[in-house]
């Protein structure tokens, strides 16, 4: 439905994007995720027609729009800071974007009823609380019945408690009305729940495109890795076919001389007896409420790496052996 | 408080003195002086917004050739008085003027004719539009650039995004800096005394210098008092309404590039042009072609007057705010009582002429001997409506300095003077030059006020620049004009910094 294809784009010297492609299925969720500063806001707005590239060119259903101006996209933006109209009440902020014909009471009903609005029409946006206000803000965007659906952050401004329960809410309703949908996240739980499918961007690139499974299990660097989970990383080297680490060693197909490992910390198991592979001391033990963090070093004392844990019998001194299933483990180069 | 008297004294006046005297007046002058005030403040709001707002716009919003430089040369034309302007151009259009002796030589010639009310307006309003443009700069630069991205991509064109809401959440702000135009517009006495434009203001010259009508003068007075207070009130109105502040973390506007970049440029080159350039250009021209050595060396004379005048005022008016905030901030005054003490503020609203008239009502009332005395009341007159100028300056730098602050300096052992000196002085020593610079300033560019106050025989740069114009020898005003202007281009460059800040 919508393409982006080699599109490129510096402000001044400083190059943001380089040679960006990718599509976005009909109906389909799309999340971009990166570190702040990768690109992915700048990409967002190129697609929304806020900005236009250097090169390359955005295509939506095959008619090229690299060009076309904002207002004749009709691609509902939901802007991080939510941008409601503050002179405006809720209805006229939901009718801003509509036809005087379009603007039926019908319309505003079902609009206010399906995020949850019913009642708020006539209330100025400073008269709402933050997750209301995220509500009106997804009601404009949804009233002019938008090509494609555009959230930046769109939960970032939220606490803890009312983001979770406001995200299950809307990936509900996006699901339902099948609404294709670019989202920008730097927060893995919102890409995972939400997304179809996701791209991960880098210093302007993108460096991996596929579903969240794909690239929780499988990422293509400590980058992607980190950026959706915590990861235990282990240097190691290639030692009569087995990958020696100085944690001990892991048998292990096609390595290179010199390697890291990752490993997703639920992956390993623990056991105070020596009867895996791995092993090491417990220099400290912190508390972190649902689990403990671990800082585990090597008996030569020359590396540690910290793991996530369940609640953990061990305490700081004791030696520790971790299982590691073979198949849970990714060698990087 | 006694800065306040000479507004108090227009009012009582006005309630206790007899009313026989208006006859003549309201039946015949009366309705000419609605008719021409009106329509030259109608034609100057008009003409200061179109300019004004559409200036502040383009440089906030796109990038076009030369944008940074237009950003503080709109403001410019604000560094020449009104008088000086409209006697520049009626130099300029002439029979001796550049433009004809130019269309002469090609043996054409046309008449041209300034000085008639649409010519006041065009005058008045290219050097005062700086006031809306600054207001709405100000405004637009603060504007979240997600609203105006987020109306576009709900399909509405810049243009009615700019209408539906740019306009609407900036007009507090430009409705602020109209007020200015429209007070300045009242307070002119120059232009429209050249021009032989009779209004409010030539009214109450005429009933107190020519006919020496006090009374007369003191109805004149209540009548454009009222309508400044009318626009006092409706600015509070407006103001109170509806805050909206942009948070934090909001992107602000920044340039685009506009495909009609040319268009941008000549837009705000008119302004500054017309405003600026054509004027001085007069100016230098005159100063040029009569630089009789006599002219500039009774200048030094005139420059000595006008800076004592401008020093002491500025001086006291400085002295006066520092002892008032720092009242205000030892005391912890509640918002109310704070509120009663900014009452001198409005001297800055009330044209020049109508104080004048109060303080002249006050010494006449006193004792009528003491008219004549030196320049006192001159200094009072302006301390009166200057004040604020430099009130409001000192204030908001007061307010940036932490409360904290004082609490740790009284808990290192200082007591109250010796903070105001080692702690808030120090601190705000570019605050109150500035502020000393501005009262300095409108002081200088003073005329009404100046001629009704000032003693016999004592000329200003402002007040010799106006009656050599005002005389048929205008080119003899150019040098004191010049003066003004770059003594009045100071401040300005003041203002940009504050604003860029």
């Amino acid at each position: 439905m919508l393409r982006v294809e080699n599109v490129n784009k510096s402000y001044g010297k400083l190059a943001v994007l380089h040679d960006i492609s990718l599509s976005v299925n009909e109906g389909e969720i799309f999340s971009l995720a990166g570190e702040s500063g990768c690109g992915k806001t700048t990409l967002l707005r190129i697609i929304a027609g806020l900005e236009y590239p250097d090169g390359g060119s955005v295509n939506l259903k095959g008619v090229d729009i690299t060009q076309l101006k904002p207002e004749k996209r009709r691609f509902g933006f939901v802007f991080q800071n939510l941008a409601l109209f503050p002179h405006l009440t809720v209805r006229q902020n939901i009718f801003f974007g509509l036809k005087r014909k379009q603007r039926t009471d019908n319309k505003l009903h079902n609009i206010l009823a399906m995020t949850g609005m019913t009642g708020y029409a006539e209330r100025y946006p400073h008269q709402l609380s933050g997750g209301q206000q995220q509500r009106v803000a997804l009601a404009r965007a949804l009233a002019i019945d938008p090509e494609i659906l555009i959230l930046d952050e769109p939960f970032s401004s939220l606490d803890e408690l009312l983001k979770a329960r406001l995200r299950d809410e809307v990936f509900g309703l996006l699901r339902e009305l099948r609404i294709t949908t670019i989202l920008v996240s730097h927060q893995a739980d919102d890409c995972f729940q939400i997304a179809d499918r996701l791209a991960v961007m880098k210093t302007g690139r993108i460096v991996q495109t596929g579903t969240p499974s794909v690239v929780y299990q499988s990422p293509v660097s400590t980058y992607v890795a980190y950026l959706f989970g915590a990861m235990v990383l282990l240097e190691g080297t290639k030692k009569e076919g087995m990958a020696s680490t100085s944690f001990g060693s892991l048998a292990l197909p096609d390595l290179p001389d010199r390697f890291r490992l990752m490993i997703r910390p639920e992956n390993v198991v623990i056991s105070n007896v020596n009867d895996y592979n791995l092993s090491g001391l417990v220099k400290h033990k912190t508390f972190k409420g649902p689990h403990d963090l671990l800082t585990i070093q090597s008996k030569d004392g020359d590396a540690t790496f910290l793991l996530e844990t369940e609640r953990s019998s061990s305490k700081a001194g004791d030696t520790i052996y971790l299982k590691v299933p073979r198949e849970s483990v990714l060698v990087m180069a | 408080m006694v800065l306040v008297l000479p507004v108090a004294f227009i009012l009582i006046r006005f309630f206790s003195v007899g009313h026989s005297d208006w006859g003549s007046l309201s039946s015949t002058l009366l309705p000419l002086y609605i008719g021409n005030t009106s329509y030259l403040l109608a034609g100057s709001i008009v003409v200061t917004l179109v300019l004004g707002v559409s200036t502040a716009w383009v440089v906030t919003l796109y990038d076009f050739p030369f944008r940074k430089q237009f950003e503080w040369m709109l403001i410019l034309p604000l560094a020449i008085p009104t008088y000086i302007s409209a006697i520049a151009y009626v130099g300029l259009t002439d029979y001796a003027g550049p433009i004809r002796i130019l269309l002469r030589s090609f043996d054409y010639d046309i008449y041209l004719d300034m000085m008639d009310r649409n010519g006041a307006i065009f005058v008045m309003s290219l050097v005062l539009y700086p006031y809306v443009y600054v207001a709405s700069r100000a405004a637009f630069a603060m504007q979240s650039a997600s609203l105006i991205e987020v109306s576009r991509s709900l399909g509405r064109s810049m243009r009615a995004t700019f209408t539906r809401v740019v306009l609407p959440l900036t007009w507090p702000a430009i409705f602020s800096g109209l007020i200015l135009v429209v007070m300045e517009v009242l307070n002119d006495y120059g232009v429209v005394q050249y021009y032989g434009i009779p209004t409010f203001t030539t009214g109450i010259f005429r009933s107190w210098l020519s006919l020496g009508n006090l009374p007369q003068a003191i109805f004149l007075s209540f009548l454009t008092l009222t309508v400044v207070l009318v626009l006092l009130i409706a600015q509070v109105l407006i103001q109170g309404q509806k805050n909206y502040t942009i948070e934090k973390e909001d992107r602000k506007l920044t340039p685009l590039r506009s495909r009609y970049q040319w268009g941008c440029f000549i837009l705000c080159l008119f302004p500054l042009f017309f405003g600026f350039v054509v004027p001085v250009f007069q100016l230098l021209w005159w100063a040029v072609k009569v630089t009789e050595l006599e002219s500039w060396v009774f200048s030094a004379k005139l420059v000595a007057n006008t800076s004592l005048l401008g020093a002491m005022t500025a001086g006291l008016a400085v002295i006066l705010s520092i002892w008032f905030t720092y009242t205000f901030r030892i005391s912890q005054l509640p918002r109310s009582a704070r509120a009663m003490l900014r009452l001198p503020m409005v001297g800055y609203a009330v044209p020049g002429a109508v104080i004048a008239i109060g303080i002249v009502s006050m010494i006449v009332w006193i004792n009528p001997e003491w008219i004549y005395f030196g320049i006192t009341a001159l200094v009072f007159g302006y301390l009166v409506r200057f004040f604020a100028v430099g009130f409001g300056t000192i204030e908001s730098g007061f307010d940036k300095i932490p409360y904290q602050l004082d609490l740790a300096a009284a808990s290192l052992g200082k007591r109250t003077f010796s903070r105001l000196f080692k702690v808030h002085l120090p601190l705000l020593k570019p605050v109150l030059i500035g502020a000393f610079i501005m009262v300095f300033v409108d002081v200088a560019k003073e005329l009404p006020l100046t001629l009704i106050l000032r003693p016999f025989n004592y000329e200003t740069l402002a007040t010799n620049a106006f009656q050599y114009a005002k005389d048929e020898m205008a080119p003899r005003s150019a040098p004191s004009s010049l003066l003004i202007i770059f003594v009045s281009a100071v401040p300005v460059y003041f203002l940009n910094k504050l604003l860029s800040r």
